[in-house]
């Protein structure tokens, strides 16, 4: 039998595995080098939600790659949709009424709004923090309602296709959508007293995994990530789509570029969402939201695009290569958690192991999205 | 003059390793260089700003006998930042050998290894060309046109229906 004596305990780097189940949001695994509780190196082992939608991509219609692409990040739908039908629309030169276009940002705010919420909740739990988690969701499924009513589904909505969107709102959504705004807007400060201010999350955020402007530029991080280490870019505003050109809203920046930075910007995101889709409500003009008849074979044009959106990660990029025939001959997918990955392995060397989590989950890292 | 002008002009400098380069479409520059051109165009393509490689798509052109890259580039310029870069290049299908880019663009890491895995595509110099997503995969690279889907319908996959 051993002694269990401490002088007799050999100190050497020892290989830990974490996940693939639920490490954090999805089925992923990273393999840890640690010497004592330093992270040494990371291993990020993706690929357990692999569906290879690029190769299904080529054997299906271009309408049937809406729901496809959609489910990628079910909580980001209409974003992950977005996307891909600005990449088909700018390739064929397809016209969508203005009333779309501000029916469309509407979809995708609420989009953002409700996977910053699921962001916040999950967040919450890994920091121990099950107050975060209880609200968080809770308030989604306000949100999921909303949805609900304006496309018909909580998740994987397929609301946005080419030439405009499903059907028009209904009539009592824009009282429904301002109580629930309304109500929010207040609760988001009761948020910032609880959770922001809260000294256990500050203590374990702030200064934790800091990303200077320089790496995150160099790495290629993208979306809240990219914009708490201080660059302003936001596809919305640099290289607007459907309504954001014609609404007032800000980007939140911050310059510290640690976990905590991460997450106030997500906080100030939401409440910008709250804005955009008031904004939206009010501006949004009389018409047709899509052509008369809808075709199951969209008329794509021969040749390629890539075009981008700004999905609640991050970037999102299409790039679509048509031959002129009813199927793409490729779609590539460049996804925001995909591009993050090589961050996570950047900031977590050097750290402490319980600072994983704040680090890893501030990230928002989306198994499936990087996968795809 | 406009960055698209900017770069399209500092291009002639590397002579035919450009094979070909214009304006497709507002916003957009695209560039096709020979393989062993590859380099020295990202390096000049950086210094003008293009700091971050957003995207690497692997193609497959079987028609043609040939396989591509395409790299699209975005920069933080202001005033600039609508506009894309993609870079193109071409190799023999029978044998896809690119150099690597990671030493210009770290962001391409990743990117180059799944165009690896899915393509087949090989980049020299990248330190870790492996399995990525699919496991103890031993059939041809997934992505390549030559690798049909058994079936899309599991009607048909459940033997019900020819």
């Amino acid at each position: 039998m051993e002694a269990g004596r401490l002088d007799q305990v050999v100190e050497k780097e020892i290989y830990v595995s974490v996940g693939p189940q639920h490490s954090g949001a999805g089925h992923f695994r990273m393999v840890l080098k640690l010497d004592g509780d330093i992270i040494v190196d990371v291993i990020p082992d993706p690929g357990f939600v692999h569906r290879s939608v690029e190769k299904i991509a080529e054997n299906m219609l271009y309408v049937q790659i809406v729901p496809l692409v959609e489910k990628v990040t079910h909580v980001d739908a209409s974003n992950l949709a977005m996307g891909y039908v600005r990449a088909v629309e700018e390739l064929s030169g397809i016209q969508v009424p203005e009333r779309a276009k501000y029916l469309r940002t509407i979809a995708c705010e609420l989009s953002r709004i409700t996977s910053h919420l699921y962001f916040f909740g999950i967040f919450g739990i890994f920091l121990n923090h099950s107050t975060m988690f209880m609200w968080s969701f809770g308030d989604r499924d306000l949100f999921l309602d909303l949805t609900q009513l304006l496309t018909g589904t909580r998740i994987a909505h397929s609301y946005i296709l080419a030439g405009g969107v499903r059907h028009d709102m209904p009539q009592d959504f824009p009282d429904k959508a301002m109580k629930v705004l309304d109500y929010f807007e207040r609760k988001l400060e009761d948020y910032y007293k609880i959770f922001m201010l809260n000294p256990v999350m500050i203590e374990r955020t702030r200064g934790v995994g800091v990303l200077s402007r320089e790496d995150a530029i160099r790495l290629g991080a993208t979306g809240p990530v990219l914009r708490a280490s201080g660059v302003r870019y936001d596809t919305r505003k640099d290289d607007p789509y459907a309504a954001y050109d014609k609404i007032d809203f800000e980007i939140p920046v911050y310059k510290e570029g640690d976990s905590y930075a991460r997450v106030m910007v997500r906080f100030r995101e939401m409440q910008e969402s709250v804005k955009i889709i008031r904004q939206a409500l009010r501006d949004m003009p009389e018409g047709p939201v899509r052509p008369k008849r809808m075709v199951p074979r969209w008329p794509v044009k021969k040749g390629e695009h890539y075009a981008r959106v700004e999905a609640a990660r991050g970037e999102l990029g299409y790039y679509i290569i048509s031959d002129g025939k009813a199927k793409p001959y490729r779609l590539k997918m460049s996804s925001p958690s995909f591009r993050n990955l090589l961050i996570l392995k950047h900031l977590l060397r050097g750290e402490t192991l319980a600072d994983m989590p704040a680090i890893y989950m501030s990230l928002d890292y989306w198994a499936p999205e990087a996968d795809r | 003059m406009g960055l698209a002008e900017e770069i399209l002009e500092g291009l002639d400098q590397f002579g035919d390793l450009v094979v070909e380069k214009g304006q497709p479409r507002p916003n957009r520059v695209e560039i096709v260089v020979k393989p062993e051109g590859l380099r020295e165009v990202a390096e000049f393509l950086r210094s003008k700003g293009f700091e971050t490689a957003a995207s690497l798509s692997g193609v497959d052109y079987p028609a043609e006998k040939k396989m591509a890259v395409v790299y699209h580039l975005e920069t933080y310029i202001e005033g600039e930042r609508k506009l894309i870069v993609v870079l193109k290049s071409f190799a023999d299908r029978g044998d896809p050998r690119f150099p690597s880019l990671i030493e210009v663009w770290p962001s391409l890491f990743y990117h180059e290894w799944e165009a690896y895995e899915l393509f087949g595509i090989v980049f020299e110099g990248h330190p870790s060309l492996g399995p990525l997503f699919l496991e103890d995969w031993d059939d041809i690279p997934p992505l390549r046109k030559d690798f049909k889907l058994r079936s899309d319908d599991p009607w048909k996959r459940a033997g019900l229906i020819k």
